[in-house]
């Protein structure tokens, strides 16, 4: 398991997270989400050893993560950062060989390479392997580098666990891909991987996560089940938007439904295109309306009930 | 740390050597094998020239260009950062080169293939140019030759000292160096500049420094010389007398102002070879407004 | 709409090593290897060919029998060709240390190059961007001009090997300095290690223009020839000081080569990798301060080698490192050896500045370099 424990980082005067604890155990997929600035990615740099809390313990299958030697920590964790900067002709597959980097000595073997190949598979970019990287198109570039993630933490260790640490990784993917990433991190999690993933969508996270954890201004505000955390109030306080809570017409999970008549704010919810149209469109009819304000009205009430 | 022990000892030997070779016993008194000479700076090249060797001469420098035959011999470009190999290929017998002649870690490579290599000193003195000639004579077998030399320049200096003393006036100099109008530089205290100025019976307008100085307009205003010497190719590099009129400053001088430019050969000038007299005579001839008319520009 | 997933059902990690059908790995590593093979093989045979020449031609004939038969007898091996004791002065104690020198000189310039390409990510960095070029510069300009004040006669003779020593010590006191800059808490930014060079490398300029200013002629004359570059000061006893750190670098630099690629994914990526990013960085700065610094107070300050080696790699073999890192070890010194026969044969007896000759080549190459990049849209991707 892979503890982060009353964590508080300070950089000079901004607190950027105070006293917020998340456990990410193998077999389950945590997911944070909260608004920009909340603190999300500073707790994933805290989780992957990138960032030194200034008070705290993280602790990495019962030891202090400091203890395990970076590369140890590197064989058993993979990182998806949010957006990478390579512009490096590598080929597509080579890019991927680079997260068997904490595995070889000397030159990769041939199994590096087949892992390589699987790795790119899963995430269905295998006919690019040869593709020069820097030609990619953003989301297949995103992809690419989930495989190299997955390359790395590909075997088992002989004791302990294996994690991955996703930052936003459907921010540049179209819907189908989105579904596609997130369903890969539910099998791996359900094939006993520690999966952290940090999402905008709240609907993402509440169809693939077992664990939500709610960051407003570096604040943990509430953590547990989707179906627990996601209530319309808790997401009102949190993203001050309006919101319907819904059951999901297929799925056993919750679906959230932007009620935002008049909110002054854009919707913060973001990734699906053809939503945001449809509800931009919906919500304009009644912009200034009577309805709008009377709905906010609502939700104020129910939150202080 | 090895490297500073290493560099340390090297440095010891070559002083040693070094010290062996500038010394004056020994190798100045035998004549060497002189079949094949190369001579590295102006003076030394036009002196061996003088001495009737230019026969026996391979390889010059680049700042070898008087008398024009020593042109036509390849050069090794310039004295102090002399090609190991290349003067090596000329396969000479003797080395003649001013001191600060170098690296010297190539003259210790030219000296291990068997050529004989002599550093002469090179004081901006008459004294030191005569005993310059009389070495190289020495080393040549050519003493009497030497010895006409120094007597003909003897002669000529004291040519130039009557003329002086008939002049009865010692006019304020100020020596510009000049690379173009973007590089000016004047000749302070210490200066072979000086020392030919002196020669030619004037005085340096500048005392305030050592060696060369940028020019600036007020230092040449305020030094007030009532001439202005210059090498020939720098008085060029500025275009010409009226070029350097043109220049912030010059004009207010009384030099200016009478346009007395004296503009003379680099290596005649600055050589200190064996035609010091004729320079210093030259020279004393030009500095004095009493002996010229005052129209008199370059040459 | 509803959301549907992509057509071809993701398969998990255990699913594809259940049945991995490596399609393009097999073949895709044997490229690797041989395209590694051929290249570095290639490279080899391209030095072998220039140490030839540097050998056989120079202002002294010596023809390739009497090369040979010189090398020879100097192993104990009689051959057929006669030579005279001068010739075999010339090759073994002019010529030889010369190309020796000029390859480790090249090799190390090319090797920082790539050092630095890798470590900025940035295909303009090379070794004077962390300051050890100017700081080098700075201590040999002070040393020339100052120098005969400080040492007074002896500083003829001194000079010889005080020159280097200073330059030497410059250049790492620079590199010091710019890297302290850039280090806070153990962590050294490097951008701010950028900036900090830059800065540096200006204080270093004014201290240079000051002690030009106040040179006389002959130094003046020194100081253009020292920034020129040669590798015609080559003995044995130079090449003994400045080898081992020359050939050290080179040979240590390999070691760097997969950090350096997975730090071209970014900062963070390698440090996920397992990459400890500080220590690559302070190595790194490390070996080129030493070899450049090497480099420079042995042959004064030759330009454009350990720029654009790496690149013309990179133009032909891709980024990775494990080649290019090797690769410019071997190419930087063949084309210094090239650059130096042609230094010493244009002109002979006499000899041109290396500098020249690789300013010469190398900036046409790189504007060249400049305007491919603007004319293809996705510019020359580093």
């Amino acid at each position: 398991m892979l503890i982060l424990h009353d964590i508080t980082v300070r950089i000079g005067d901004a607190t950027l997270i105070q006293n917020v604890s998340a456990d990410i155990r193998p077999g389950r997929l945590t997911a944070v989400v909260g608004p920009n600035g909340a603190g999300k990615t500073t707790l994933l740099r805290v989780a992957s050893g990138e960032m030194t809390p200034s008070s705290g313990s993280v602790r990495f299958d019962d030891r202090p993560l400091a203890s395990l030697p970076t590369r140890e920590q590197a064989r058993r964790r993979a990182v998806l950062p949010q957006h990478s900067r390579l512009r490096s002709s590598f080929c597509v597959l080579e890019v991927v060989l680079m997260g068997r980097t904490p595995h070889v000595e000397g030159a990769e073997s041939s199994r590096d390479w087949a892992v390589a190949e699987a790795a790119l598979d899963v995430v269905s970019m295998g006919d690019f392997a040869e593709r020069s990287f820097p030609t990619l198109s953003g989301g297949e570039a995103q992809r690419v580098h989930l495989a190299r993630a997955l390359a790395q933490i590909w075997d088992s260790p002989d004791d302990g666990n294996r994690y991955l640490l996703l930052d936003e990784p459907t921010a540049s993917l179209d819907l189908a891909h989105q579904h596609n990433v997130l369903h890969t991190a539910r099998s791996l999690a359900d094939a006993g991987t520690g999966v952290l993933a940090v999402l905008h969508d709240l609907n993402l996270a509440a169809q693939y996560a077992d664990r939500v954890l709610l960051l407003q201004e570096g604040n943990g505000v509430a953590s547990g089940p989707p179906a627990e955390v996601f209530t319309p109030e808790a997401i009102y306080r949190v993203f001050g938007l309006p919101v319907c809570v819904l059951a999901h017409p297929t799925q056993s999970c919750p679906l959230i439904v932007p009620d935002a008549g008049a909110s002054p704010e854009a919707p913060t919810l973001h990734g699906d295109g053809d939503w945001l149209k449809r509800s931009a469109g919906e919500t304009g009819n009644r912009r200034n309306g009577e309805t709008g304000n009377r709905r906010i009205g609502e939700a104020a009430n129910r939150r202080t009930e | 740390m090895p490297m500073s022990l290493h560099s340390l000892l090297c440095a010891v030997a070559i002083l040693v050597l070094a010290g062996a070779l500038t010394a004056p016993p020994a190798d100045a008194q035998s004549a060497a094998d002189t079949s094949r000479i190369v001579t590295l700076g102006g003076s030394i090249t036009e002196t061996v020239y003088a001495l009737a060797a230019g026969r026996q001469v391979v390889g010059v420098d680049a700042s070898s260009v008087y008398p024009a035959a020593a042109t036509e011999k390849p050069s090794v470009g310039y004295f102090r950062r002399l090609p190991a190999e290349g003067v090596l290929s000329l396969n000479p017998t003797l080395v003649l080169a001013l001191e600060g002649t170098g690296p010297p870690s190539v003259l210790d490579q030219v000296r291990s293939a068997g050529v004989e290599v002599h550093l002469l000193p090179d004081p901006a003195t008459v004294a030191g140019t005569k005993e310059k000639i009389r070495r190289i004579g020495r080393l040549l077998g050519r003493e009497a030759k030497a010895d006409s030399l120094v007597q003909q320049m003897e002669r000529d200096l004291a040519e130039a000292r009557d003329v002086r003393e008939a002049a009865n006036s010692t006019p304020r100099v100020l020596f510009i160096y000049a690379r173009g109008t973007g590089s000016m530089n004047v000749a302070g205290r210490g200066t072979s500049a000086e020392a030919m100025i002196e020669l030619a019976g004037a005085k340096n307008a500048i005392s305030g420094f050592e060696g060369f100085k940028p020019m600036t307009p007020e230092a040449v205003a305020s030094a007030e010389p009532d001439a202005i010497l210059m090498p020939s190719r720098g008085l060029e590099s500025v275009g010409g007398v009226d070029g350097l009129l043109d220049q912030p400053g010059i004009d207010l001088t009384p030099a200016g102002e009478n346009r007395r430019i004296v503009g003379m050969d680099d290596l005649l000038l600055l050589g200190f070879g064996p035609r010091l007299g004729t320079a210093v005579k030259r020279l004393t001839m030009k500095l004095h407004p009493d002996l010229t008319p005052p129209t008199s520009a370059s040459q | 709409m509803e959301p549907t997933l992509v057509s071809d059902k993701p398969r998990t990690a255990d699913e594809a090593e259940a049945s991995p059908r490596p399609q393009y790995a097999d073949r895709m590593q044997e490229r690797h290897r041989c395209r590694s093979r051929f290249v570095l093989g290639g490279l080899v045979v391209l030095l072998g060919v220039a140490v030839g020449a540097g050998l056989a031609v120079g202002a002294v004939g010596i023809s390739p029998g009497q090369v040979l038969a010189i090398l020879g007898d100097r192993v104990g091996v009689s051959l057929p060709w006669e030579f005279e004791r001068r010739q075999a002065l010339v090759l073994t104690s002019i010529r030889l240390p010369r190309v020796l020198l000029a390859i480790g000189v090249g090799g190390g310039l090319a090797v920082s190059g790539a050092l630095m390409q890798g470590l900025f990510r940035n295909p303009l960095a090379d070794p004077s961007l962390i300051g050890v070029s100017s700081g080098a510069a700075l201590a040999a300009v002070v040393t020339i001009v100052l120098g005969s004040t400080v040492f007074g006669a002896w500083s003829d003779v001194l000079g010889a090997f005080l020159l280097p020593a200073a330059a030497f010590t410059g250049g790492v006191v620079a590199t010091f300095i710019v890297y302290r800059l850039a280090t806070r808490e153990g962590q050294t930014s490097v951008t701010t290690m950028l900036l900090a060079g830059i800065a540096i490398n200006a204080l270093a300029a004014a201290g240079t223009g000051l002690m030009i200013f106040i040179a006389d002629d002959d130094q003046l004359r020194d100081l253009t020839f020292w920034t020129l570059g040669s590798v015609g000061g080559a003995t044995w006893t130079r090449l003994a000081v400045v080898g081992p750190c020359l050939l050290g670098g080179m040979l240590a630099a390999p070691l760097l080569a997969r950090p350096l690629n997975a730090l071209l994914l970014g900062e963070s990526e390698a440090g996920h990798l397992g990459i400890r990013t500080e220590q690559v960085k302070k190595v790194v700065i490390t070996l080129a301060a030493l070899v450049v610094g090497a480099a420079v107070a042995v042959s004064g300050v030759i330009g454009f080698i350990g720029l654009v080696v790496p690149h013309l790699l990179r133009l032909a073999v891709g980024p990775d490192h494990r080649i290019l890192i090797p690769g410019s070890a071997l190419l930087g010194g063949g084309l210094l050896l090239g650059a130096d026969l042609l230094a010493r044969t244009i002109v002979a007896p006499a000899e041109l500045p290396i500098g020249i000759v690789t300013a010469l080549v190398g900036a046409p190459f790189f504007l060249w370099l400049l305007l491919r990049d603007r004319n293809r849209g996705t510019g020359y991707s580093f």
